[in-house]
């Protein structure tokens, strides 16, 4: 059996930097830059807060788990059948979340680097998160320090190589909002880039003290990344402007791509970009299936883990393969935000509500 | 049975490492690629275009050829059309990942340019760091002719434009990302650089050539261009000022613009201070310093002058002076800048510096 292990704080702090990295670089940009009119930093901070908010929520509901795992502590308290159904708006979007972001990094090397491999190809990188979620979550967080180590390096190089080239008159209006994002739904849709939090919740067990720590490290990693998120927002808009950005499907990959130089010895920064966004990737997608196994475990105890996650894969991968096109990522990203806010706000709520109902009923048992 | 176990695994895991060995669906081999050098762009009868190619050739077969790269052009709706023409003429593949520069015929960038640029961007086979020029001249002489300095085909145009080879601030650098993104940009025209065919290089810098939209409306000389530079803050190295008695080099600018909106006009100040030194005094007629500053003073005022006369009467915001307006504007309004730059209020103040007289002293 393996032993289960609680995440350090600078384990979470690393697993949440790698979650921006894998959700700020491709499509969370053309989202944010499409839904406003005004200052880009104001949706950006109020989704911060959002988040912040979400995962406080989040830690209040770990702190009472005493060492349990969340699923396993709501099933023992509402049963099977209630866990199912207020849990099946989560695993759907763990499982969007899985399809759309496999499918777009497919689609993103498609439209930069090798525009004619087939796109079955190109989505079996799922098979090494798949073995790694498989080996359990020390694995994950093992790779996770490993990948941290140089990609947070890189990306912050081509960060600053990105100041190349910039007018930051571009970028302009800086302060000036009228709130216009809140009536896009392109506002909504870049939630996924907040949940990074959830996702941690669903694995492993959890006390009142590492759901405390958890908190910290997530709140430290959303201040540390948000330069991040705002540098992948703003680099296109200060080169290209507003207007030619909202057209551009990778503003940052375009980005990249107008950086010239004599002494960048590497011709082709898109490549580094995209290469390191793939380890980005391939620590999240394990975290999310394993999220998505221990999902299943614990409603199906006796399930072979094995099979759970062959499963998992394969009809991840199947989806993944079966989506025809670019404009289908992005039309499950807007349909699945109703998931997001219901994962985000309302599931802490009704699991802190469905853990006091199991504690009044043992209460009430044990008189 | 753990042996057997053990052998399946590693069965499986070559079996899994056969994929790899299949290779990437999008490989080609170097030598099996055409790379384009420079891509020219001319109007052909109708909608038509004919695209220009130039390939540098590899050494190996320099000996079968007299020449270092060939040459070829193709007829096309699109450039797209053309490329995927010109690929039944071709034994290798024709890649346009490695194109230098774009070279667009001034009959063409009349008729407008943005339908010709978008398959770069959208496609991202050329790369967006190329240079873009205007050509004015016979394309063909320019896309066959031998290059006088010998440098590949391709990097001979980069060159001229690049700050860290023959690149001068009169030549205005322009890249191809950035000719596309001002063709979105309601506050920001282009200015990209003229060449014409040269006797005895390939090209000549003519100037600069003034767009409203995607087309040509008029053209800024190389004096003019000088000041665009300045004022722009795309000065870089040092520039030489050719005036009527003494030479002066510009080895240092600052400009500082203030903006302001009076009853939906705009207003722009700026302020430039310039460090220059003497590189050559006039023999006919004796000059002192303040003599010869202020006679470069009034040349800039005249170049300036004429520069936001040109600009400013068609409307073409080259400057980008409008994007200092996006905070003071409505989005609903952006589109209007074209006519509120005509206008403007610009006004321009130079402080000039004489640092040196070089190494002797003027008397």
């Amino acid at each position: 059996m393996k032993r289960l292990s609680t995440i350090g704080g600078y384990d979470m702090l690393v697993i949440q930097m790698l979650y921006t990295g894998a959700a700020a670089g491709f499509i969370y940009p053309c989202f944010i830059i499409r839904s406003t009119e005004g200052a880009y930093w104001i949706p950006l901070v109020i989704w911060a807060i959002g988040a912040l908010l979400s995962s406080w929520m989040y830690s209040r509901l770990l702190a009472r788990l005493n060492g349990e795992k969340l699923l396993a502590r709501i099933i023992a308290s509402i049963g099977v059948v209630w866990t199912c159904i207020i849990c099946l708006p989560v695993f759907l979007f763990l499982f969007a979340a899985l399809v759309t972001m496999l499918r777009a990094y497919s689609e993103m090397i498609t439209m930069t680097m090798l525009p004619t491999t087939p796109i079955a190809f190109l989505n079996g990188m799922l098979l090494a998160p798949a073995v790694l979620a498989l080996a359990g979550m020390m694995p994950i967080v093992r790779a996770a320090r490993v990948f941290f180590l140089f990609t947070v390096l890189l990306t912050l190089g081509l960060l600053i190589v990105g100041l190349s080239d910039v007018h930051w008159t571009l970028g302009a209006p800086w302060i000036r909002t009228n709130g216009d994002f809140f009536y896009d739904k392109s506002f909504y849709a870049g939630s996924f880039m907040w949940m990074g939090f959830v996702i941690t919740s669903f694995i492993g067990p959890y006390t009142g003290q590492s759901a405390r720590r958890a908190w910290k490290a997530y709140a430290t990693a959303i201040l540390c990344g948000l330069p991040f998120i705002a540098g992948h927002i703003y680099l296109p808009i200060v080169t290209f402007g507003r207007e030619l950005s909202k057209r551009l499907t990778f503003p940052f990959i375009s980005k990249m791509d107008a950086i010239s130089h004599y002494w960048v010895l590497v011709e082709n920064l898109t490549a580094i970009f995209v290469s390191v966004t793939m380890f980005y990737i391939l620590v999240i997608m394990a975290l999310k299936l394993r999220a998505v196994g221990e999902m299943f475990s614990g409603l199906i105890p006796r399930a072979n883990i094995r099979i759970i996650y062959a499963l998992a894969f394969l009809a991840v991968y199947t989806a993944a393969t079966l989506l025809t096109s670019w404009r289908t990522v992005e039309e499950i990203t807007l349909l699945t935000i109703g998931f997001r806010l219901y994962v985000m706000f309302i599931f802490p709520l009704l699991g802190w509500l469905a853990l006091a109902y199991g504690q009044r009923v043992g209460k009430e048992e044990s008189l | 049975m753990n042996r057997k176990r053990c052998g399946w695994r590693i069965v499986s895991l070559f079996g899994l490492l056969m994929f790899l060995t299949t290779g990437c669906w999008d490989a080609k081999d170097i030598d099996n690629r055409m790379m384009v050098g420079v891509m020219g762009l001319e109007k052909s009868s109708g909608s038509d275009i004919n695209v220009w190619f130039r390939f540098p050739l590899p050494k190996g077969t320099l000996a079968m050829s007299e020449k270092d790269f060939f040459t070829m052009s193709q007829y096309g709706q699109t450039v797209s059309d053309a490329m995927n023409k010109a690929k039944y003429k071709l034994p290798k593949a024709l890649d346009p990942s490695s194109t230098r520069a774009i070279l667009v015929d001034e009959s063409l960038a009349k008729s407008g340019i943005e339908p010709y640029l978008e398959f770069a961007v959208r496609e991202r086979s050329v790369p967006l760091d190329a240079v873009v020029a205007i050509i004015r001249g016979d394309m063909e002489r320019i896309f066959t002719r031998t290059n006088p300095t010998g440098e590949l085909s391709g990097i001979y145009t980069k060159l001229f434009f690049e700050t860290y080879a023959g690149g001068v601030p009169r030549k205005n650098k322009t890249m191809l990302w950035e000719v596309y993104a001002k063709l979105y940009n309601p506050f920001h025209a282009n200015l990209i650089p003229l060449l014409t065919e040269g006797r005895q290089n390939s090209f000549v810098l003519a100037g600069n050539a003034i767009f409203v939209n995607d087309r040509i409306v008029g053209e800024l000389n190389k004096d003019e261009s000088l000041l665009y530079e300045i004022f722009t803050h795309r000065f870089h190295d040092s520039e030489v000022e050719l005036m009527s008695k003494s030479d002066i080099r510009i080895v240092n600018n600052h400009s500082r613009i203030k903006t302001a909106l009076q009853d939906g006009k705009p207003i722009i100040r700026i302020d430039c201070s310039l460090v220059t030194t003497l590189i050559d005094s006039s023999r006919s007629r004796k000059q002192n310093a303040p003599q010869i500053l202020a006679e470069l003073e009034s040349d800039l005022n005249k170049h300036a002058k004429s520069m936001f006369e040109k600009t400013q009467r068609e409307g073409a915001d080259v400057f980008g002076f409008g994007d200092r307006f996006r905070s003071r504007l409505k989005p609903a309004e952006y589109e209007k800048w074209p006519e509120m730059f005509k206008r403007a209020e610009i006004s321009y103040t130079f402080h000039i510096d004489l640092r040196n007289t070089g190494l002797e002293f003027l008397d």
